[in-house]
């Protein structure tokens, strides 16, 4: 099996050599089909990052009644200390709200002037757990309402919806182009196959002739198709990651549009993943032009 | 090591390239094939190989029926058997060494070994200088003597020759049928397919003509019948 492999390795190394310029432009191909998915992937999930970091910041905050009974806060804070989703619950006072006003926004200080009654109310601001969806977060508030003493649960719930699909649709997007480039980097692969094999069809009548089996005339086309793929993906990848350097050293760094974002490159599994759907639509495509089309001239009937 | 019984192929209907043929070569034995353009010496040498499956009778070479043998066995009856075609059959974009030894490289001869049995075997046709030459880079006669040690690598049963010495000079021709006479007296069978007469007067081996698809002559086995 080992002997197979190095024969079919070796000869595969060399028909891709032989037949570089062809070969380059299948390379090419699932370069750019894997770049295309590599870059959604790569968007998507950042973005996703982004949502979730973004999602901590934003306050999800329980606005009490003046009014509120000690009964119902206490109520309230058990209900916030017992919900899973639920990572942090800090209670605010009315005067605690006045003096972060006072701290937080000095220049309208003068709002305040006259007023001799506290308007701040009581809140509860709360952080969710990371991760946690919108519905999550509809069920807290809808159990929230329900409750007594409160006077309004308030949450940016329009962000971060919109956040949340975008990120989806760039993720589905991503899916989308990313099939649609494997399946014509499958169709180049089996028609550049069909070409090579033209351009060595004397050679593999030879093959027969002299005796080699039908496995050993098969297999250097089989592993130039997964080389072929692999490669592809191999430059893919790389391509990506330079595309992530350009973005880290340019637009973190100029403090452009997400200021101090901190970008992160695809994880160890999604490179895998890419790589392995290289060398996966590489063996497709040298399969189909094996099965379609050249196993009638390599069979021995 | 080989008998043919009243084997018919075709190639039109009606039209028979060989009618009805049967002969035997016993093991160890030297034959000439010989007859006219069209008369059949490549089609016998085709179904030999398996090359092609005859319309009719039966084949058999080392004791397997060819015509009859699963295709999964093909490759192995043709390892058993070196050939030498007229037109030299080498991969042009393979070196001399490469063409020489592609068989044993399938079957897994270390490259050591491959080394040593391809500089013997072009040690033989004279060209073990000439390894990493690739076949245009030769002159047909060398690319002939190149074929020759490709068909005599793999140490062959059987060892069949299409006009291999119809692009070469008198005394290269002389030289590759002592060769050939040479691999024969270590036991191989050897089936030369030729219209040189002169060769063949020379060489004093047994003759079958064949004339417009059948066995016109035999000069007969010049091995015992026990043998065959």
């Amino acid at each position: 099996m080992l002997r197979y492999f190095v024969f079919a390795l070796t000869e595969a190394i060399t028909g891709l050599w032989r037949s570089r310029m062809l070969n380059l432009l299948s390379i090419g191909t699932v370069m750019f089909a894997m770049f295309i998915l590599g870059s959604f992937v790569f968007v998507g999930l950042n973005l996703q990052k982004i949502t979730i970091d973004w999602q901590e910041q934003i306050q999800f905050n329980v606005f009490l009644k003046d009014d509120v009974t000690d009964y119902q806060r206490a109520e309230i804070e058990s209900m916030l200390e017992q919900a899973v989703f639920v990572d942090q619950s800090h209670f605010i006072s009315k005067e605690e709200a006045q003096s972060r006003f006072g701290t937080d926004f000095k220049s309208y200080a003068d709002a305040l002037e006259g007023i001799n009654e506290n308007p701040f109310p009581a809140s509860f601001q709360i952080t969710l757990m990371r991760g946690v969806g919108r519905d999550s977060f509809v069920k807290l508030r809808d159990r929230l309402v329900e409750m007594g003493g409160i006077e309004e649960v308030y949450y940016d719930e329009e962000i971060y919806r919109r956040l949340d699909s975008f990120a989806g649709l760039i993720k589905l997007s991503g899916w989308f182009f990313g099939s649609v480039m494997i399946f014509s980097s499958i169709f180049t692969i089996s028609n550049v196959l069909k070409l090579t094999f033209f351009t060595r069809r004397e050679e593999v009548d030879i093959m027969k002739l002299v005796g080699a089996s039908r496995a050993y005339i098969r297999g250097p086309f089989i592993v130039e198709g997964v080389l072929i793929g692999l490669l592809g993906s191999f430059f893919a990848v790389v391509l990506v990651y330079f595309g992530f350097w350009l973005l880290q050293s340019y637009i973190t760094d100029k403090d452009f549009l997400f200021g101090n974002l901190n970008l992160t490159f695809l994880s160890l599994r999604w490179v895998l993943i890419l790589v392995f759907s290289g060398a996966i639509s590489g063996l497709l495509g040298s399969l189909i032009s094996l099965n379609q089309f050249l196993e009638e001239h390599i069979s021995y009937q | 090591m080989i008998h043919f019984y009243h084997v018919d192929q075709a190639y039109q209907k009606n039209v028979l390239a060989l009618n009805d043929v049967t002969f035997s070569c016993a093991k160890g034995e030297f034959v000439f094939l010989t007859g006219a353009s069209g008369a059949g010496k490549t089609t016998l040498l085709k179904l030999i190989i398996r090359e092609e499956i005859p319309l009719r009778g039966q084949i058999l070479v080392n004791g397997q029926n060819v015509s009859s043998i699963p295709v999964s066995k093909i490759p192995r009856l043709r390892r058993s058997i070196g050939v030498v075609f007229q037109d030299f059959k080498l991969i042009r974009t393979k070196t001399v060494f490469e063409n020489v030894t592609f068989v044993l490289k399938t079957l897994g001869v270390e490259l050591k070994e491959r080394r040593k049995r391809a500089y013997n075997v072009l040690k033989q046709v004279g060209l073990q200088h000439k390894t990493n030459a690739y076949p245009l880079e030769l002159s047909g006669g060398e690319q002939q003597r190149v074929a020759v040690a490709r068909a005599i690598v793999n140490d062959p049963l059987l060892l069949l020759a299409d006009e291999p010495t119809g692009n070469l000079d008198p005394e290269m021709a002389i030289e590759i049928m002592n060769l050939f006479n040479k691999i024969n007296r270590k036991g191989t069978t050897v089936l030369v397919a030729t219209h040189d007469r002169d060769m063949i007067t020379r060489m004093r081996k047994r003759v079958i003509t064949l004339h417009r698809g059948k066995v016109g002559n035999d000069t007969g086995s010049q091995i015992g019948e026990k043998e065959l």
